[in-house]
């Protein structure tokens, strides 16, 4: 009885060294793989950072606005804006626009 | 460990025992070893617990790594919250950069690396390099901080063994030179050490850089609007150009909040822009600078008459006579010929108007009044300490007059704008802010009464309304400006230089409701034949002004008047 109580706890410890090894194992490998994560997120981040600071860099407002004088555009006059025209009212010009007026001559 | 056998010796006592077996001799040969037996088994188990006891705590501790100290001089670098302004736009933030170290103890041949180093970094010093890299008994020592990712690549393929790189967040700027008087600087281990990023450091939002590279605090949200902030920069640099003046600042407060939208000084830091200009030319003006700005000041003195002497914007003043003071005449620059109301003071901006109010006052109420305003104590906002104000070391009648009129008290141009805030935003207090306040900061303190600021707005449209208002050329058409023109002689050796100015405008805008004040001055402009060789404010600085109003006008969600008023 004794004998076979000793041969089974024999193999349990063996069995149980197995187990504990193959946990053991793989605690490891994930331990591995969550710092291999976490080195890569915080890779990620600075790259982030990076790409952040370029792009505020391309996009400052004296480059943004040279780029926008050289496609044609310009600040906006105040005589741009318009509010909705009541029936009837007459749009004022914009700047630089020329309409014909209803008699069909250039405006001054 | 081995244990040699014991001979079993039989004690009368446990032979003696009650009970026990009558085989005396086995009885002892048996009941001994048990006895050592249990022994050693409950010191086995106890060791065997202990180790599962550690186990256990180990496993829920968590700590599952250990970590190797690096044996090397400890050497802290920071990590910084991000800076942006108003609307997102990244203004600095903190890179990784490879910094170049050397353990001299490993550097076989000191000569020929310092050598290679020297050649690769031009400014490093050969000779001095080769001294610490020489020194076997120092293990540590830098090379070059922050390097470009090409420079780290090159130094690595000098392929010298000692050498090692160490990666460090690094401070950039994207936008250069258009905020850097705001933010200040940082030292090579990211410390602030001027401007906001001081501030950050004293706000206690600075890390240690350790397992996290990049700061994990929300970012420092600046009052600064960039677009704004380029626009008045384009605006002045264009002014500068075409006024033939040395220098210009422009700054814009949110006249309820004291949020500084735009601060701008130039010339800057810029060498492309402002490749001539000296290290004393590139001083903040805005906020390092104390200076007389004329007649700007009269707002001041309208203000002191409203509140302090009572007057009513249609009161009449004898400005005909100068006023004379011994040897000191002050008489004005257009005279009338006839007396002035009170608005008309400011409108025509006359001196002698100015001069009778102070007059009038006093000395000791004038001063209070200033005081109140506070324009006379040292001001501070986060991005350090403005210029303390220059007082007149004796302040008597005659001082009281001038500065009435703008000259005598030199203040930073920051200080006279809150200022002037609080005398058209209803008279509340303000204190100019370079933080985005999230909620209108309840007033301070009232400095003047609702009645008088609507009068001084009044007073301010009409200086730009008035046909004989100086500000009349800083009118557009949409834009209800309110506004006063200021043109101070700078003080120089040996008395007030008549061609050298300061010309500056004040507007309020829109002056009926004022959102935001602001101020430009052009220093040492030039007459030039649009301006048909004359240098005063209402010529150039108005004009400015208008243009820059027409231009941030939309970004800083003003719509023309015409338009508000449609709906």
């Amino acid at each position: 009885m004794s004998r076979l109580a000793a041969v089974g706890t024999v193999l349990l410890a063996v069995a149980s060294a197995f187990v504990l090894y193959a946990v053991t194992y793989e605690t490891r490998r994930l331990e591995q793989h969550v710092s291999d994560q976490a080195r890569i997120i915080e890779k990620t981040r600075l790259d982030i950072a990076v790409l952040r600071a370029e792009r505020a860099y391309l996009a400052r407002p004296e480059r943004i606005e040279e780029m926008a004088r050289k496609i044609g555009l310009a600040p906006i006059d105040p005589r741009q804006f318009e509010a909705f025209p009541k029936p009837g009212g007459r749009r004022s010009s914009l700047p630089g626009e020329q309409r014909p007026s209803p008699a069909g001559e250039q405006r001054p | 460990m081995k244990r040699r056998p014991e001979p079993l010796r039989v004690g009368p006592a446990l032979a003696a025992r009650p009970g026990a077996p009558r085989d005396p001799g086995r009885a002892a040969r048996i009941d001994l070893p048990r006895g050592r037996t249990w022994l050693m088994h409950a010191a086995i188990a106890s060791v065997f617990i202990a180790i599962a006891g550690q186990t256990v705590r180990l496993a829920a501790s968590g700590e599952t790594e250990t970590r190797l100290a690096r044996a090397e001089p400890l050497h802290q670098t920071y990590i910084r919250p991000d800076i942006i302004d108003r609307r997102g736009i990244l203004l600095a933030t903190d890179v990784d950069a490879a910094s170049l170290f050397a353990d001299p103890a490993m550097v076989r041949d000191p000569d020929l690396a310092a050598e290679r180093l020297a050649a690769l970094f031009s400014e490093l010093d050969a000779a001095e390099l080769r001294r610490r890299l020489a020194d076997h008994t120092r293990r540590f020592e830098w090379i070059k901080r922050h390097l470009t990712p090409i420079e780290a690549q090159r130094a690595h393929d000098l392929g010298i063994p000692g050498l090692g790189f160490r990666r460090e967040p690094r401070r950039v700027y994207p936008t250069r030179y258009l905020t850097s008087h705001i933010l200040g600087h940082v030292d090579v281990d990211n410390r602030g050490i001027s401007g906001i990023e001081r501030h950050i450091d004293e706000a206690g939002e600075l890390d240690a850089a350790a397992a996290p590279r990049r700061s994990q605090r929300a970012p420092v949200r600046l009052s600064i609007d960039l677009g704004v902030q380029n626009a008045v920069a384009e605006t002045l640099t264009e002014a500068m150009r075409q006024y033939k003046a040395q220098g210009a600042s422009g700054v814009i407060l949110d006249a309820a909040s004291g949020e500084i939208v735009a601060a701008v000084s130039l010339p800057d830091q810029d060498p492309e822009k402002f490749a001539g200009a000296d290290e004393d030319d590139r001083k903040d003006r805005v906020m390092g600078g104390v200076f007389e700005l004329g007649s700007i000041a009269k707002t001041v003195t309208l203000g002191l008459a409203l509140d302090d002497l009572g007057a009513s914007l249609s009161r009449i003043y004898d400005t005909r006579e100068p006023l004379r003071f011994g040897r000191y005449i002050i008489s004005e620059q257009y005279p009338p010929g006839r007396p002035l109301t009170l608005a008309e003071i400011l409108v025509r901006s006359s001196n002698v108007g100015a001069g009778l109010i102070a007059m009038e006052a006093g000395v000791p109420r004038q001063r209070a009044f200033l005081d109140r305003l506070g324009l006379l104590d040292t001001l501070r906002t986060e991005a350090g300490p403005v210029a303390k104000p220059l007082l007149p070391t004796h302040w008597g009648p005659l001082e009281g007059v001038t500065i009435a009129y703008g000259h005598g008290l030199a203040v930073a141009p920051l200080q006279f704008v809150a200022a002037a805030a609080g005398l058209v935003n209803g008279g509340i207090k303000v204190r100019p802010t370079f933080i985005q306040q999230d909620t209108v900061p309840p007033g301070e303190a009232r400095v003047v009464s609702p009645e008088t600021s609507a009068a001084i707005r009044e007073a301010l449209r009409r200086a730009v309304t008035d046909q004989h208002g100086t500000g009349r050329r800083a009118e557009i058409e949409g834009y209800e400006i309110g506004g006063k023109t200021g043109t101070a002689e700078q003080a120089g050796r040996g008395g007030y230089k008549e061609k050298t100015v300061i010309s500056s405008f004040l507007a309020a805008l829109p002056a009926s409701a004022p959102r935001y004040v602001l101020l430009i001055s052009l220093f040492e402009p030039e007459g030039t034949a649009e301006t048909k060789g004359k240098i005063t404010a209402g010529l150039n600085a108005a004009p400015t002004t208008a243009q820059l109003i027409q231009r941030i006008g939309p970004m800083l969600d003003l719509l023309p008047a015409r338009i508000a008023g449609a709906d």
